[in-house]
């Protein structure tokens, strides 16, 4: 049965003066071979009960500093030194038979890639009894074990017991990495990162999972996340760090509603949903966090720093308290009581520190209007994986695309967004003609994909680019980057008399220099491949971009940068762009019309602002709430849909309508709504303005109501 | 291409300038019997294969035998120094072989998927089971023994090796986007699989094919004492120690040069080719599957 | 579990049918007088010459003549070695024994010896373990098998006492057996044991790098438990199936050392039947090979596949 709870907790004041229960002392972990310091001078103290979150983005060293505290490092790779004091204990010093009676019983963990994380050889039940064994064993560890699967939430918990990790879908197994952390009722929990690779609504679901527990337990917490949001809606308190060094730490509150250190208050508003774009723009942090490199004297956030002046590079700033409890390691901390800046970042590096620049162009102009003609359509496509298997007779089929229609206009963003087995990426793979549709067509130009000659298929493909996800991966590392876009230009048809000359032009409209050229992949950010694969896709002159979950893998500070160069290829060559998607505050600020997936087919479409912004099919709405909100008042208090269990496989999807099985006003808790398991929803505008919602009972009672809960 | 040379090249400088000392010796060993096998005549000093009774069983040393006589007079230096010659000869061809029909069978056999994949890989397994040493053996009562039929029976039992190797990493880039992207500019599919995947192989398949080399010597002299491999009067190493194997007890220094020889340049090879791994392809973690 | 076992039994089937066929081609393709051959004899008369044909069905079209193998197969009669006349039969019944126990007891060693040396050298890393078990693997993996017996009857034979020559069988008395079985065993081990423990040095390694086995330290695990568990066991793995493939590659070893040591099994059995072209031998020898490699493979699936649930949905 679906329910819809979570009320807020409130938020806890200053910490009081009670003896803290881990109290970390000048903590530094540098590498043993080549001396690179991961963490420096890293001080925490937790109180019980309290929940502390750190944060930061790739690199920054948080989940070293985490493990480090609780004396779980290799030190063979690692020199650790400091302490870190659990009651008697130093697990930074102590020896391993001293250490090993507190892990697992007054410490729990719960790890980021559950796959991982678990011993794929061990059922997930024999490794929840392990904990006991390890701590001498209880008379009931059997029974206990089934208990704890049912109090995080996995159904037949009896059954379950016996299945290995590999068998359970992502949030189960999360789910049971949250069973075994608490399986002993620790003092402490430790959560890395526990939902990043979660889809929002399953993470939802955790989250939820993780806050009762510890309600429940009254267990201090760390929490480790790059998501504002998250830590938004869990932490009493924030640390901040930047190159393995505290930046900021305080009051959660009173950090993201006043930051004070210049990268806290830059990565708050490049996160989606704190404040919207600035005069057009995305915002962003201009470079990239940096790679943990031999140590160097002055503040490591001082090329990226609109403040930042000679005497950040004379020193590294300290750690000092400014007031209430808040702590700034700057030497311009920004002054809460000034009205603030908010305009975009200035500049990029500083003149004459020798770094390669990347170009920023200034604030866009209106947008025109996009053409009418649509450039690119999905007609009633359907895309089906089979699998046949020549012991059973009847084939294994999983429908990944349903009867989809979707048009792109030239000069239109359009934003697909979903979870993982919505379809978005098997539709973005038949949009640029990847794949073929098993039914249905897909029309380029006017004209029928699979009625194309061979030639006109290659010229098609080159029309309809796509930019993927994993930005190392679609750039072939043993070419230079100039070779890569060579090639591509080639392709294309273009004079190869100034093939230089074209390829310094391409670099320069995505924002590198023409010295890009002769360097290779493995030695470029995330961004910056990004940048190479976007200019190898304008090579060919492509009438539509697909990006397929593009930014996804970049740090929340460089997605700004991305998102802005895309802006602005549309808005000077008139292309089309798909933007598949999982975040729907991005696909809001960006894009002009939205689809949102589910399982196979568009449960609503229309006018990205009205979709995502008031949107009326449950599920979209149910998408919405569960995203965090990085503003730790709004996010505690908020009452938020949870949606129960996992999606429908797509091998098995659901009579009528797809979602009817986890729909918050679905036959569920309305079992008068049977036209939900009778008949499939078409998508229909019921104000004819464009907004379209596939959803039988839109505009009821139940569905508005549904939809106040949204904030 | 002549852009991924350049990055080898100063790579390499900065391997060979950091080398340990195992690395530079193997070096210097495997060119050494190089060399030799190209041009013995130029630095045997007798006829290796002409027995001079009167002079059997020397000592070291002795008349300027500098390594001493075998049981029929013949010079075991030159001996060796000739032996070099059949055994780098079998080394290189089952290497070029392998490497040639590896290529082709895993290359096709990984990008095309399908029923054509199904059966070379059945195949291969089934190959791959087979014990090189019985192999020779019935090739050898087939076609008669000597150093071609062992290089043709190296090469069967070896090729699975190699093409499995290739298979592996063209399976392991295939699903990669830059391929993806590359059928995206309109490039056929043959084309794609040789400019942007076959690059990416060279690594792996270099690192098989020195693994190779070393396995078919070691294999060619066991053929060798078995009597299928490098015929009488003809040297080779394996061959020198199973004639010297009466011996044993008299003159153990028969047996041991051919086989300390023999066992340095595996080992070198060995060496090399883990040195090599970490110049072409630092991320590669090939599992070594090893024959007799 | 079990349809698994039968689908690959059916594969099995068919690889052993290719198999006869290949042998049977091949020791047809060798040359000179077939007549010749199967009786050792130079000049045979004609009305021998007939008898011979007619009996071996030499006039027949090969299809035929390889039917009437098969069948004669199936009852048991593998026919007659040329140079004795005895049944082939229970000439290779006679000569596995020893070729098995040499395999098997040189398998068991290399196992037990192999995986302990691995995984100390890869726990211990850098230290005197670590490098004493990659010096035995590479001295093991670099000398071919009859320079390792060689050496071994050089270096121990006399210090020991042990037999160079022949073998005893068990009822001659235990020590007698363990005299003449002790250096072929070891001679084949050496080899076995450079591969496996590279092997297993590499697999642990690469386990320990895991992140499952970090959740257990941190959930208070450790000692033994640690150690088969989360270290061990997933990392028998990759360890067991190349391993497999290695079993097989024994057989060759077996050739050798049998030559080596002069010991009457089936390796030397096969040695000389393909010097001396003795058909019915060589058909039977290959066949008994061919199935033993097929069921070792088997048998390697089934273990690796109860191992890892991951394979068996």
């Amino acid at each position: 049965m679906t329910d819809i709870h979570g009320e807020g907790t409130a938020l806890r004041g200053a910490t009081a003066t009670v003896a803290p229960l881990l109290s970390v002392r000048d903590m530094t972990v540098v590498t043993r071979g080549s001396q690179v310091p991961i963490v420096s001078d890293f001080n925490l103290d937790i109180a019980p009960g309290e929940t502390v979150g750190i944060v930061g983005e790739s690199g920054c060293g948080k989940t070293t500093a985490v493990l480090g505290m609780l004396g779980l490092l290799d030190p063979r790779q690692l020199a650790i030194s400091g302490s870190a004091r659990y009651g008697d204990t130093d697990l930074i010093a102590a020896p391993d038979t001293v250490r090993r009676q507190i892990w697992g019983r007054d410490v729990g963990i719960i790890y980021q890639d559950a796959l991982r994380a678990l011993n794929p050889v061990m059922t997930v039940g024999q490794q929840i009894a392990e904990v006991f064994e390890a701590h001498g064993g209880r008379p009931d560890a059997k029974e206990e074990v089934v208990n704890l699967l049912a109090r995080v939430g996995i159904a037949s918990p009896e059954v379950r017991q016996h299945s290995y990790p590999h068998e359970l879908s992502g949030g189960m197994r999360q789910r049971v990495m949250a069973a075994i952390a608490v399986a002993m009722r620790p003092r402490l929990l430790v959560a890395d990162e526990p939902t990043t690779a979660l889809d929002v609504t399953i993470q939802a679901q955790v989250l939820e999972l993780i806050r009762g527990l510890v309600a429940e337990m009254n267990m201090a917490t760390v929490l480790i996340s790059h998501d504002l949001g998250v830590i938004a809606g869990m932490c009493d308190r924030v640390v901040v760090l930047y190159a393995g060094r505290i930046v900021e730490q305080g009051d959660a509150a009173a950090v993201f509603e006043a930051p004070r250190h210049p990268y806290t208050r830059a990565l708050l508003r490049a996160t989606p949903g704190y404040v919207g774009k600035v005069a057009g723009r995305f915002n962003f942090i201009p470079g990239t966090p940096p790679a943990p490199s031999a140590a160097r004297v002055g503040c490591a956030f001082r090329e990226r720093c609109s403040e930042a002046t000679d005497a950040c590079t004379a020193r590294t700033p300290e750690l000092v308290e400014i007031g209430a409890g808040i702590e700034v390691a700057c030497f311009h901390p920004i002054d809460p009581a000034r009205t603030e800046d908010r305009g975009p970042a200035k500049g990029s590096a500083r003149a004459g520190s020798g770094v390669v620049t990347v170009i920023e162009r200034g604030p866009a102009q209106p947008t025109e209007e996009p053409q009418a003609t649509p450039i690119l359509e999905a007609r009633n496509v359907t895309r089906v994986y089979g699998r046949r298997s020549w012991l059973r007779r009847s084939a294994a089929v999983a429908l990944a695309v349903d009867g989809v229609t979707l048009t792109v206009r030239a000069g239109e963003c359009v934003g697909l967004v979903g979870e993982s087995g919505s379809g978005k990426s098997t539709l973005g793979r038949l949009l640029v003609g990847m794949e073929d549709p098993t039914s249905g067509e897909i029309v380029f130009d006017g004209r029928p994909v699979s009625r194309m000659s061979g030639a006109e298929r290659r010229a098609f493909r080159r029309s309809a680019q796509m930019i993927y996800q994993d930005p190392r991966s679609s750039l072939n590392r043993s070419y230079s980057v100039g070779s890569i876009l060579r090639t591509a230009l080639r392709a294309g048809g273009a004079d190869s008399s100034d093939v230089d000359a074209q390829v310094a032009d391409v670099l320069e409209r995505v924002g590198l220099s023409a010295r890009y050229a002769e360097r290779y992949p493995m030695s470029l950010s995330g961004g910056e491949c990004q940048r190479v694969a976007i200019a190898r896709a304008l090579c060919v002159r492509p009438k539509v971009l697909v990006a397929d979950e593009a930014i996804s893998s970049l740090d929340v500070s460089v997605q700004g940068q991305i998102l802005n160069l895309l802006a602005d290829i549309q808005r000077d060559t008139g292309i089309g762009i798909v933007f598949i998607a999982h975040d729907l505050g991005v696909v809001r600020e960006l894009c002009d019309t939205a689809a949102v997936m589910y399982l196979g087919r568009i449960v609503e479409q229309g006018p990205a602002k009205d979709v995502l912004s008031v949107p009326q099919h449950p599920y979209s709405m149910a998408l919405k709430s569960a995203a965090p909100i990085p503003d730790p008042r709004r996010e505690r208090s908020r009452r938020r849909i949870i949606l129960l269990g996992d999606p429908p496989s797509a091998l098995a999807p659901p009579k009528g309508c797809a979602f009817h099985t986890r729909c918050p006003v679905g036959p569920l808790n309305h079992p008068d709504r049977t036209a939900c398991i009778d008949d499939r929803p078409d998508l229909r505008s019921p104000d004819g303005a464009g907004h379209a919602v596939a959803c039988h009972y839109v505009g009821s009672d139940a569905n508005t109501a549904l939809l106040g809960q949204v904030t | 291409m002549w852009n991924r040379m350049r990055l080898v090249g100063p790579r390499l400088a900065r391997v060979l300038r950091k080398s340990s000392w195992t690395n530079r010796i193997a070096s210097l060993v495997l060119l050494l019997t190089l060399v030799a096998a190209a041009v013995p005549d130029l630095i045997a000093p007798f006829d290796p294969v002409k027995a001079v009774p009167v002079d059997r069983m020397l000592g070291i040393g002795v008349d300027g035998h500098l390594l001493g006589t075998d049981a029929i007079g013949r010079d075991i230096f030159s001996r060796l120094v000739y032996g070099s010659r059949a055994v780098w000869t079998v080394a290189l061809a089952v290497s070029a072989g392998s490497l040639l029909l590896g290529s082709l069978l895993g290359a096709t056999s990984g990008y095309i998927g399908g029923a054509f994949d199904a059966v070379v890989s059945r195949a291969i397994d089934g190959v791959l089971a087979f014990p090189p040493v019985l192999l020779g053996l019935v090739l050898a009562a087939i076609a008669g023994p000597g150093t071609w039929t062992a290089i043709a029976a190296l090469a069967v039992v070896f090729t699975p090796l190699t093409t499995r190797v290739m298979r592996a990493s063209v399976l392991a880039e295939r699903g990669a986007a830059y391929v993806h992207a590359s059928a995206g500019l309109g490039h056929r599919p043959i084309v794609t699989l040789v400019r942007e995947v076959l690059p990416n192989t060279i690594g792996p398949m270099i690192v098989v094919t020195t693994l190779i080399a070393s396995r078919a010597i070691i294999v060619e002299a066991s053929l060798s004492f078995l009597g299928v491999g490098t015929q009488p009067p003809q040297p080779s190493w394996g061959l020198m120690a199973a004639e010297a194997q009466q011996y044993i007890f008299i003159a153990p220094g028969q047996v041991l040069i051919p086989v300390l020889t023999l066992a340095a340049v595996v080992l070198s090879l060995n060496f090399i080719g883990d040195a090599m791994a970490e110049v072409l392809d630092p991320e590669s973690r090939s599992v070594r599957v090893n024959t007799r | 579990m079990l349809r698994f076992i039968v689908s690959r039994l059916v594969s099995t089937v068919g690889a052993l049918f290719v198999l006869t066929v290949v042998t049977f081609v091949m020791v047809r393709l060798m040359p000179g007088d077939v007549v010749t051959t199967l009786t050792g004899i130079e000049n045979v008369s004609d009305e021998a010459r007939e008898r011979i044909t007619r009996e071996y069905g030499l006039d027949q079209p090969l299809p035929v003549q390889y039917l009437r193998w098969l069948s004669h197969v199936v009852q048991g009669d593998l026919g007659r070695t040329a140079l004795t006349g005895q049944p082939v039969a229970s000439v290779l019944a006679e000569k596995i024994v020893p070729s098995l126990q040499i395999a098997i007891l040189a398998v068991m060693v290399s196992v037990v010896v192999a995986v302990s040396l691995g995984t100390l050298a890869a726990v211990r890393r850098g230290r005197l373990s670590d490098r004493f078990a990659t010096l035995t693997a590479i001295v093991g993996t670099s000398l071919p098998d009859f320079v390792v017996g060689l050496l071994l009857i050089v270096l121990l034979a006399r210090t020991f006492g042990l037999a160079t020559f022949g073998y005893e069988p068990l009822s001659e008395g235990f020590l007698t057996w363990a005299r003449h079985i002790v250096l072929p065993v070891l001679a084949l081990s050496l080899g076995l044991i450079g591969l496996l423990t590279r092997l297993t040095k590499t697999a642990v390694r690469e386990t320990l790098q895991q992140e499952y086995v970090r959740t257990a330290r941190s959930k208070g695990v450790h000692g033994w438990r640690l150690l088969w568990r989360h270290i061990l066991r997933p990392s028998l793995i990759p360890v067991i199936t190349s391993a497999g493939l290695q079993l097989v590659a024994v057989i060759g070893g077996v050739v050798v050392i049998e030559v080596v040591f002069s010991i009457p099994g089936m390796g030397k059995l096969i040695f000389d039947a393909l010097r001396q072209r003795d058909y019915a031998v060589i058909q039977a020898a290959t066949l008994a090979i061919g199935c033993v490699a097929v069921a070792v493979s088997l048998l390697v699936d089934v273990i690796y596949r109860q191992l890892d649930p991951r394979l068996r949905r």
